[in-house]
């Protein structure tokens, strides 16, 4: 079990939707779980689907883990624009460092 | 994989729940009209987790309403057929063909108090050897111009059974081609000329490979998925490795059916109706385009299967399927039997009352299922908002333009995979004995 956090959620429209996550779950989990509409993750997080893509911001981009290869291939699916910053979030877990990020959602899935 | 709410939102069947809404929106099969065909034509009908009574009126009309008696809950299937409707053997109160209360007998001369009690009733017609029943808002669509319905009544046969699974569940295997490769795999071929009326038997289009050895030995077809106006179309593509390649076409009819090709001659149109939100009745029709349907021989198989009065397979949780391990080294890829319908009733059972989608992850293979979760997500939303289009509710002048859909095995050069199905397909409608021309 970790420890609680909040992770902001910003819609395409600009609205923010903050919900309560764990560290050591996955972004993808945090908007699955929470309901957060936007992130489809149909394959459950096994790096699959491109359904769960994601923009950072520039200054959290930069702290996490670089992508594996897997991911890279995988994000070339995705059907929104694919940015420097878009990471398929079910391959970003989260730690205590992160409370508090905001992860932008794009404007679609498929 | 989805969270709980949505999981819900997706699955459940009551008149309250947003699936439950939406698939009220359509005709759905509430009883095989063998059913009501004993000496008093009334049978139960749980719908939708409505409990209703089926009943042949005097004037040769299907009803159907409310099975309890509002006054103190009775059965109603042990009512007296009057006058249109049902007179409870209670206290004789009678219900007419509205489900309108009429008259309570034991209660003073001029009360009015049956004014103000009313039952549900709704719509019912019978079609090919299905009972079919509306319940949900304002008038029902136009039945599309498929060929279950097409098809004259000899060339059609109507079976149903009991899973004890979730409507969705039931349906989302009906949509997933990869599964027969390995779910229904036998490890022999039986002679395909013993294979009358069961899925796989036959020889695989105008070759002279059983279907059941091109299912076996080409393991991972290529899948393309294509929304219709009736649903989706769903290609799987084998390459048999010799310059051809086997396709086989299969569909979704929206909202919770299925056409799948059954042999060279028939196809099965199959729906996934709620009972509940924790059974179901598939209802198949079976549909041929070359000789009359023997529905005799059909119904005998699969009497031998099932138990009346409710089509419960006789194979099941309690008895583990008939499992054999023995049977699973040498026959079958499951140990279930050679009744490939047990095998996907184990499948869809095991997963629970109602699939935890939350713990789900989808591959590449549920491309189908993919599609189609977004198209019925989409119609929910839509029945929320109360605007856009839902598939297939169309009226009449649409419901015409409706037709197959095209369910078929072809074999062909790779290269002309696209004219071999609808070639193949072209000619059995061109020498069928009734109209099944598309237009």
């Amino acid at each position: 079990m970790g420890s609680k956090i909040t992770v902001h959620f910003v819609r395409p429209d600009g609205s923010v939707e903050a919900v309560e996550a764990e560290t050591g779950e996955s972004v993808m989990q945090a908007a699955v779980f929470n309901d957060v509409e936007g992130i489809e993750a149909e394959c459950g997080g096994s790096c699959m689907c491109a359904t769960c893509h994601v923009y950072f911001d520039d200054a959290v981009s930069s702290l996490l883990p670089e992508a594996e290869e897997e991911e890279t291939v995988m994000l070339e699916d995705a059907a929104a624009e694919v940015r420097p910053t878009s990471r398929l979030s079910c391959q970003i877990k989260l730690t205590a460092e992160m409370d508090g990020i905001k992860v932008q959602i794009p404007d679609r899935q498929y | 994989m989805m969270s709980q709410e949505k999981n819900d939102e997706i699955t459940l069947v009551g008149a309250d729940q947003p699936a439950g809404q939406l698939l009220r929106h359509y005709w759905m099969p509430a009883a095989l009209a063998v059913e009501l065909g004993g000496p008093r034509p009334v049978a139960p009908v749980r719908l939708m987790g409505e409990d209703l009574v089926l009943f042949r009126r005097e004037d040769n009309t299907l009803g159907l309403m409310s099975r309890f008696c509002p006054h103190r809950g009775v059965d109603l299937c042990y009512g007296r057929l009057e006058g249109g409707g049902i007179r409870c053997s209670f206290h004789g109160w009678h219900f007419d063909q509205t489900g309108q209360c009429t008259e309570q007998p034991a209660e003073p001369d001029g009360s009015r108090m049956h004014e103000r009690i009313k039952i549900s009733s709704y719509p019912a017609v019978e079609k090919n050897g299905v009972i079919w029943t509306y319940m949900g808002p304002g008038e029902p669509p136009a039945f599309p111009a498929l060929d279950c319905f097409r098809a004259p009544d000899t060339h059609v046969f109507a079976f149903k059974g009991l899973w004890e699974c979730n409507w969705l569940q039931a349906l989302e295997i009906g949509i997933d081609p990869a599964h027969a490769s390995f779910l229904h795999r036998f490890l022999q071929d039986e002679d395909p000329a013993d294979g009358y009326g069961k899925q796989f038997r036959d020889k695989a289009a105008q070759s002279d490979m059983p279907m059941t050895k091109v299912l076996r030995e080409f393991d991972n077809p290529e899948l393309k998925v294509e929304e219709t106006d009736y649903g989706l179309r769903i290609i799987a593509l084998r390459d048999l490795g010799n310059g051809q390649r086997h396709v086989r076409v299969t569909n979704q009819v929206f909202p919770c059916a299925i056409t799948i090709p059954m042999s060279n001659e028939m196809t099965i149109t199959q729906w996934h109706v709620p009972v509940d939100d924790t059974h179901c009745y598939w209802y198949s029709m079976f549909t041929s385009f070359g000789a009359p349907v023997d529905k005799e021989k059909m119904r005998e198989q699969r009497l031998k299967e099932h138990r009346l009065p409710d089509y419960a397979p006789l194979r099941n949780k309690s008895n583990e399927y008939g499992y054999d391990p023995e049977e699973q080294k040498t026959l079958t890829y499951t140990g279930m039997g050679l009744d490939i319908n047990v095998h996907d009733q184990w499948a869809v059972e095991s997963m629970g009352a109602v699939q935890d989608r939350t713990r789900e992850h989808l591959a590449s293979s549920d491309a189908a299922i993919v599609r189609y979760r977004r198209m019925l997500r989409a119609a929910i939303k839509s029945v929320k908002l109360g605007e856009g289009d839902l598939p297939l509710v169309i009226d009449e002048a649409t419901a015409k333009d409706i037709q197959g859909p095209i369910s078929i095995d072809a074999i062909g050069p790779t290269e002309e995979w696209e004219s071999v199905w609808t070639d193949r397909d072209a000619g059995r409608r061109a020498s069928c004995t009734w109209d099944a021309a598309l237009s």
